[in-house]
């Protein structure tokens, strides 16, 4: 009796330790194809991403340079050779070329650094473009956090010089860069991309966005499974 | 051969010097389409909330007296006035032969009854061929506010009312067209016109295009578009800066600091820029509620920018309170100025964000003034802005001034422009002319052939 009982414990431990190695190994296995495949997604996701800024960012420098080409734009910068400008005469400028041009924000900005006429924020003019070091003009698109009246954006900038005599004229323009921005991105099935806009001193889930707008009550509701990622 | 030709040249040119001559000199007859941004449900005159159609209830109504370009009373209704001492009690006598757009004349009995409408605090009767107004203080600026919109001479009647007025309506419905034809028997003499046609409820655009179709020979013009209206080749008339823009607080101030502070916020404003760059000029900068046209004192209110100031009294001020601006959202001028308000104060170390909706601490309002007569019109306009009611003792300048000033002192309101009306006029309406209220004078206007 006592033989059996021997025999069939080292049978049950054998079969236990057979089954949990065959459990582990398949566990592991699964785990690690999920973990490439996923790690693979969010590669391609990222590529996607990359790709989809640059080209958004060719498209805000084409644009602006068209504008800096434009009749309109060297007649505003003869103006400003001539001397002060009047600001009066190109207060709705921006805005309509604005329009025009598919631009979200775009200003019209002098050698100081003066803004002429701003699409964003009309009652800018004279104000002085901060943010923008205009000694040195970077060639490419840029992030830049805008200021607007009642809150603060995220955009996409570039900016072109027209200089007709001694004083230049700054064309700077720019996309926001915003929920539909991400629902432009084709995302796998399954797969979800946060953006956190960085415009505050601290987080805010406000500044965390998705593809719908406000990311914060569905990560709430979502109990923060999925993996927000952040470029700015 | 026999020279007929010469007789024959001057016969020509005799008719058509006179064809000519009939093309330029006034005559009876045609339509007049006016269009216009408001679009009042009613034609009642002493509906308070119908400020900007009171050039409606001019072609109407007409009030016992009016003013004249200077402001002085004249003759309307009532052929003469008189108040007895203490100016409390007046005496108004009415001219004989007017008839309502009915046809029932125009008695005291009917003039006291309207006036009774108007204003149900006066004692208003009629006694003989004369009305008698009695006030519970003295009233020594009666003559010029019986001249307002809301004391014009209506019968009302079963749900109708009927004026004196030189037009009669001929079509009305609420909010969306008025017909008005001439009166034959107007007291005054038949308006050139035959008619005029106003189509209501169009914003301004939409009756610029009207204007330029040739759909409409008289527009209403937005302040900062009329210049820019008239470098385009179109007739821009235009008032007296009659219309005051302004930030008003909805209470009074709490506390020293919250005084302090909105001194800080009235110095920091660059009126100027808003004037020239936002309204192209189409106003004034103003640091009193009254334009200086109209008292020759504005000028001893400031309304410069003192940023310097400004900082200087932010700075004795321990925590400041960021306030809401609210604007109305139609106006996209009014959200550029609101816009420059908040940049302006933020220069000054305060914050102002602004808003479309309710509840803000202070609004950005524009007020028309009702009246060219500086009393009336500062009371209409303490009325308009919820602040208490200015007290004269006399008609003096001096009094005037202490009374604008009491208002001012009261922080609830920060002057910010005085604003000019403007009118895009058709080239075929001759002898228009507005008024520095911003009031049309029409009683000469007749309307040429059209140019091909």
């Amino acid at each position: 009796m006592i033989f059996r009982r021997k025999l069939l414990a080292v049978f049950a431990l054998t079969v236990l330790v057979s089954v949990a190695a065959v459990a582990w190994s398949i566990s592991s296995l699964t785990r690690r194809a999920f973990e490439k495949a996923s790690e693979e997604r969010t590669a391609a996701l990222v590529a996607q991403f990359r790709r989809e800024f640059n080209r958004r960012g060719e498209e805000v420098a084409r644009r602006v340079g068209t504008i800096a080409g434009s009749e309109g734009t060297t007649r505003m910068a003869l103006a400003l050779s001539h001397g002060s400008p009047d600001y009066s005469a190109y207060l709705n400028e921006a805005r309509s070329v604005a329009d025009n041009q598919q631009l979200d924000f775009l200003e019209f900005v002098d050698g100081q650094g003066t803004i002429i006429s701003s699409a964003q924020s009309p009652a800018k003019f004279g104000y002085k473009e901060s943010l923008i070091p205009m000694s040195a003009i970077p060639k490419d698109a840029f992030l830049k956090q805008e200021d607007l009246p009642d809150v603060a954006a995220l955009g996409l900038f570039a900016v072109r010089e027209l200089t007709l005599g001694e004083k230049p004229l700054f064309v700077v323009g720019g996309r926001r860069i915003d929920k539909d921005f991400l629902a432009s991105l084709e995302l796998p099935a399954g797969m979800r991309a946060m953006f956190y806009q960085n415009l505050g001193v601290g987080f805010s889930p406000l500044f965390l966005i998705d593809s719908i707008g406000s990311a914060s009550s569905s990560l709430h509701s979502m109990g923060a499974r999925s993996g927000a990622w952040s470029c700015a | 051969m026999r020279p007929t030709g010469f007789p024959l040249l001057v016969v020509s040119s005799l008719l058509w010097a006179v064809s000519a001559g009939a093309g330029t000199r006034p005559h009876y007859g045609g339509t007049l389409d006016v269009q216009m941004q408001a679009a009042p449900v009613s034609l009642d005159p002493s509906d308070s909330n119908q400020l900007d159609c009171r050039n409606l209830f001019g072609l109407l109504f007409d009030t016992l007296i009016s003013l004249d370009e200077q402001g002085g009373p004249e003759p309307a209704l009532a052929t003469s006035w008189q108040s007895e001492p203490g100016n409390q009690r007046w005496r108004l006598f009415l001219r004989r032969g007017v008839t309502f757009q009915d046809g029932a004349p125009v008695t005291p009995d009917a003039a006291a009854a309207s006036l009774r409408k108007a204003n149900p605090t006066w004692k208003v009767f009629s006694e003989g061929e004369a009305i008698i107004i009695e006030r519970d203080s003295p009233a020594p600026n009666l003559p010029a506010e019986l001249t307002l919109p809301r004391n014009s001479i209506v019968k009302r009647e079963g749900g109708k009312i009927s004026g004196t007025g030189p037009f009669a309506v001929s079509l009305w419905d609420p909010g969306k067209r008025l017909s008005l034809t001439a009166r034959d028997d107007y007291w005054n003499g038949r308006a050139f016109l035959n008619a005029i046609e106003v189509e209501m409820g169009k914003n301004l655009r939409e009756q610029m295009i009207s204007f330029d179709l040739g759909k409409a020979q008289v527009i209403e013009v937005a302040p900062e578009q009329a210049h820019r209206a008239n470098a385009e080749g179109r007739r821009v008339d235009s008032s007296a800066p009659v219309e005051l823009l302004a930030l008003v607080f909805g209470h009074d101030p709490q506390l020293p600091d919250d005084g302090r502070q909105r001194q800080a916020l009235a110095l920091s404003i660059d009126r100027e820029s808003m004037n020239t760059v936002v309204l192209q000029g189409g106003g004034e900068p103003a640091g009193g509620l009254l334009p200086n046209w109209m008292t020759g004192y504005g000028f001893l209110f400031p309304a410069a920018l003192n940023l310097a100031q400004a900082r200087q009294v932010r700075s004795e001020i321990p925590h400041t309170t960021s306030w809401t601006l609210g604007y109305d959202p139609a106006d996209p001028t009014a959200h550029v100025i609101a816009e420059r308000i908040a940049l302006n104060a933020r220069d000054a170390g305060l914050g102002i964000q602004i808003t479309s909706g309710t509840g803000a601490d202070l609004r950005l309002v524009r007020i028309p003034l009702i009246s060219i007569d500086p009393q009336i019109a500062l009371g209409e306009l303490a009325a308009g802005l919820g602040l208490s009611q200015p007290k004269f003792a006399s008609s003096s300048v001096d009094d005037l001034y202490s009374a604008e000033n009491k208002l001012l002192q009261s922080q609830r309101v920060i002057p910010l422009l005085h604003l000019r009306m403007a009118y895009g006029v058709s080239n075929t309406v001759k002898h228009w002319r507005t008024g520095r209220d911003g009031n049309w004078r029409l009683a000469n206007v007749w309307l040429a052939a059209e140019k091909p």
